[in-house]
């Protein structure tokens, strides 16, 4: 009797392991496989977008800075207005179609850490919540060489520009666009190269 | 597809909910407080999300399946185990899978019923905007589906134990843990010490992600997958289980 007791628990436990790990399993493969059923494909990127994403060949690092839980302690109309779950669907949808070139990091910058002094230094725009809790809702895009690009705040009325807003700074992110530098001197400036250490 | 004595079964079990005060408790209950905590003037209510959807309801479906459904699948085995009619049943000609299929199928109808009986919320939601439907299928389909598993689960523990208090119990706290595996709070604080392919199966694992996910009206084939296996999972484990005592 104790024997058998032992062998059902042992069916039992094998397959809540092996459920585990089909569950698993298959959410990994069939992440992919998705129809969007809301009217206005709120959830799928254009086909423009696509093609964007992919002919990235560089990585990009994409940083999501929300201050989650300065959120929570602020007004209703904050948390519920704000966005944040479809900001950050739709970049998930970007890093799905991107062939693993753009990671994805969500950050809840709290007072006086060094993920706020790094806020602090991509200008992304912060509000005052209360005296100690600034609210932040921005991304920084960073490239391969380390340039960066900046949405310094999510307006949560221009949901429906989101989209382009990222695509752009996806594509210029990838694209540096070059300066157009003109030189006006009297001298005949292309003899001299000029560095920037010579200004010293 | 269901054999006759499935549906023999289905139709006893789905009319002895009406048979006594329970099933008429729990549709009151349900409804009310869905309906209370939808239009409740605090967090997330649904007048001052000024949305044509419905979010604020859906949000709280998790929230009251974990008392409520239990509730409904705990008599399920545990009532048969202590009457030992469950010896009777098994002497008739049916097989052990048929029992727990139709008793299954039974006690998620009903569910289901208690979800179609929130149709005046969908009706207001038409009056007051033009929501989008596709969103508001999937909504009940994800709640549908969410039923599904945690009556599955509810199955598994009634068939475990002769009492019901018992299997309520048990079924509330492995529910708990299937819905707390993926909240923000519980996985920062297990990844301070666990790896990380760890802590991606515990959020593949939870009820609540894939509930949202499909929610907000994208089928995904995972979400599918999940719910699928996880009904067919507890199944097959208390049809095993029930065989392994009968014998």
């Amino acid at each position: 009797m104790k024997n058998k007791q032992n062998e059902n628990l042992a069916i039992i436990l094998m397959s809540i392991l092996s459920m585990c790990f089909l569950i698993y399993i298959g959410n990994a493969i069939f992440q992919g496989a998705k129809i969007d059923f809301t009217q206005e494909s709120l959830y799928s990127l254009s086909s423009g977008s696509e093609n964007i994403l992919a002919k990235l060949n560089s990585p990009i690092k994409l940083k999501l800075y929300y201050s989650k839980t300065a959120a929570n302690k602020g007004t209703e109309g904050l948390r519920k207005f704000n966005n944040y779950l479809y900001v950050k669907n739709i970049l998930k949808e970007f890093r799905s179609h991107s062939h693993n070139n753009i990671t994805l990091d969500v950050i809840d910058p709290r007072p006086d850490t060094d993920e706020e002094e790094d806020a602090k230094v991509y200008g992304l725009r912060k509000f005052n919540l209360t005296e100690t809790e600034i609210y932040y809702f921005g991304l920084v895009a960073i490239n391969e060489s380390g340039g960066e690009k900046v949405i310094e705040f999510f307006d949560p009325a221009e949901k429906e520009n989101l989209e382009y807003e990222l695509t752009k700074l996806i594509y210029s992110s990838v694209n540096p666009k070059k300066p157009t530098i003109g030189v006006l001197s009297s001298e005949k400036v292309l003899l001299v190269i000029f560095l920037p250490i010579w200004r010293r | 597809m269901l054999s006759y004595q499935t549906k023999v079964i289905l139709k006893k079990e789905f009319s002895s909910y009406f048979n006594g005060p329970i099933g008429y408790l729990f549709l009151i209950i349900f409804l009310f407080g869905m309906n209370y905590l939808t239009f409740e003037p605090g967090s997330g209510s649904y007048f001052l999300m000024r949305q044509a959807d419905l979010s604020a309801f859906f949000n709280y479906i998790p929230w009251m399946y974990l008392f409520l459904i239990p509730a409904v699948s705990m008599k399920l085995w545990a009532d048969e185990k202590k009457s030992n009619s469950i010896e009777l049943l098994l002497t008739m000609p049916i097989k052990v899978q048929e029992a727990v299929i139709g008793k299954f199928l039974a006690s998620w109808s009903f569910v289901g019923i208690a979800l179609l009986c929130s149709f005046p919320l969908v009706l207001t939601t038409l009056y007051l905007g033009s929501p989008d439907i596709g969103v508001i299928f999937f909504g009940y389909l994800s709640s549908f589906l969410l039923a599904g598993a945690m009556l599955s689960i509810g199955t598994f523990f009634s068939a475990l134990t002769k009492n019901q208090v018992v299997a309520f119990i048990l079924t509330v706290v492995i529910c708990t843990l299937f819905i707390m595996a993926g909240s923000p709070p519980f996985m920062e604080y297990i990844s301070t010490f666990l790896p990380k392919y760890f802590i991606d199966l515990l959020e593949s694992l939870s009820v609540l992600n894939h509930f949202e996910s499909m929610g907000r009206g994208v089928l995904v084939l995972s979400d599918l997958w999940y719910f699928t296996l996880l009904i067919v999972f507890w199944i097959v484990v208390s049809i095993t289980l029930i065989s392994e005592n009968k014998a």
